[in-house]
């Protein structure tokens, strides 16, 4: 089978930046082109992996500690509310003391009710961070493979997906996935087994 | 209040402007650097080093062109130096910590709701996906990811790295093309 050279519009396709006829006239291709529904398969795989990611706080306090020593210092040190500065600081938190008497009173109602559903997220997070911490430090294959003799005794397919997961977000190099997916399928082959079986 | 405006108060020396346009951009410049060099520390550097230069030389910025495309210009230079002086064009998984993993696993985690072979199928899935994205050359993936992030269209993302607009549609197209035959070639038969 010769490739289909209709990348381009897939591409454009996918983010939405072809005219109504583009779009109507790609749709019909996608209808018959296996191949350019694999590439809109795995461009929108792809749109998996973007996260939001939390920009860890240090960054960001690095950024302002290197660029507010200079320009913006100076200019701020030779600005004349600058030196009221020290009396507005001091009035602010007083009015923020206020104002947080009254929202602390709220927060503690509403805090209650919180409270019990954060505990729950955070020991879940707990687990998962410790989980993928071991995976990273170079034993993500090892406690792969222990999950995997783990299931061939126990049929643990639920340990599997921990560490599989926990392999897969650790770095893994090409030959250790290569060997998730060969364990991967060989559960399939079992799982197809037993139900045949049954 | 716009990019724009907000360039203007930094140039006068607002660091509160400064602070407000770090705030827009920084969770998706850092995730889009995050992408192209999978490695906390690398892309932490290269993070800190796009806003120092974006400060540094934000007397240079031409106002016809997006801001955010000029701030992407930056990270995008930043990251192909990286990949230049490494030496190595490849790039290995992301490392996700606390909230953010959880999210990210319980999108892959299908519900217990599947039978344990269509949750081994999406996992398979995503590997596969995973491991052909980072086989990508760095220029290819370049645009796929810059499109994920940015949300800029591709005339602007031509802009911003300063290629014609045919270049980064070819990139792109060449990105979906290989992605493609690694999956057909790695579709086993179930």
């Amino acid at each position: 089978m010769s490739p289909c050279e209709r990348e381009e519009q897939v591409l454009l396709y996918h983010y939405g930046e072809l005219s109504d006829d583009g779009r109507a006239e790609c749709e019909r291709h996608l209808k018959v082109c296996g191949q350019c529904r694999l590439g809109l398969a795995a461009l929108a795989a792809v749109g998996q992996f973007k996260q939001p990611r939390q920009v860890p706080a240090e960054l960001v306090a690095g950024v302002r500690r290197r660029v507010l020593p200079g320009r913006l210092a100076g200019w701020l040190r030779g600005h004349p509310w600058f030196r009221y500065s020290t009396v507005a600081t001091g009035l602010a938190a007083g009015l923020l003391a206020f104002s947080g008497i009254e929202l602390g009173n709220r927060a503690v109602s509403d805090g209650r009710a919180v409270l019990s559903h954060e505990t729950v997220i955070s020991s879940r997070a707990a687990d998962i961070s410790a989980s993928i911490s071991a995976a990273r430090s170079s034993t993500a294959l090892a406690g792969h493979e222990k999950a995997y003799s783990a299931y061939l005794e126990t049929n643990d397919t639920d340990g599997f997906f921990s560490s599989a997961e926990a392999m897969y977000y650790a770095g893994s190099e090409t030959d250790d996935v290569n060997r998730l997916l060969d364990n991967i399928n060989a559960i399939r082959t079992d799982i197809k087994n037993e139900r045949t079986a049954k | 209040m716009t990019d724009a405006e907000l360039v203007r108060l930094v140039r006068c020396g607002d660091g509160a402007a400064f602070e407000a346009l770090m705030t827009r951009y920084k969770g998706p410049v850092y995730g889009y650097i995050l992408s192209l060099v999978h490695s906390e520390d690398v892309a932490g550097d290269i993070f800190q080093e796009v806003f120092i230069k974006v400060f540094k030389n934000i007397g240079g910025y031409r106002e016809e062109g997006k801001f955010g495309a000029w701030v992407y210009r930056m990270a995008s230079n930043l990251a192909m130096d990286h990949f230049r002086r490494s030496g190595r064009l490849g790039a290995k998984e992301i490392a996700l910590d606390g909230e953010d993993a959880e999210t990210e696993l319980h999108s892959v985690i299908a519900s217990s709701e599947q039978t344990p072979e269509q949750r081994l199928a999406g996992l398979e899935d995503v590997v596969r996906v995973r491991a052909a994205l980072d086989r990508l050359p760095p220029e290819q993936k370049e645009v796929v990811m810059l499109k994920e992030f940015s949300g800029m269209t591709f005339q602007e993302i031509a802009d911003s790295l300063q290629v014609p607009l045919g270049t980064v549609l070819a990139r792109g197209s060449r990105a979906i093309k290989k992605l493609r035959t690694m999956l057909e070639s790695e579709n086993e038969p179930m």
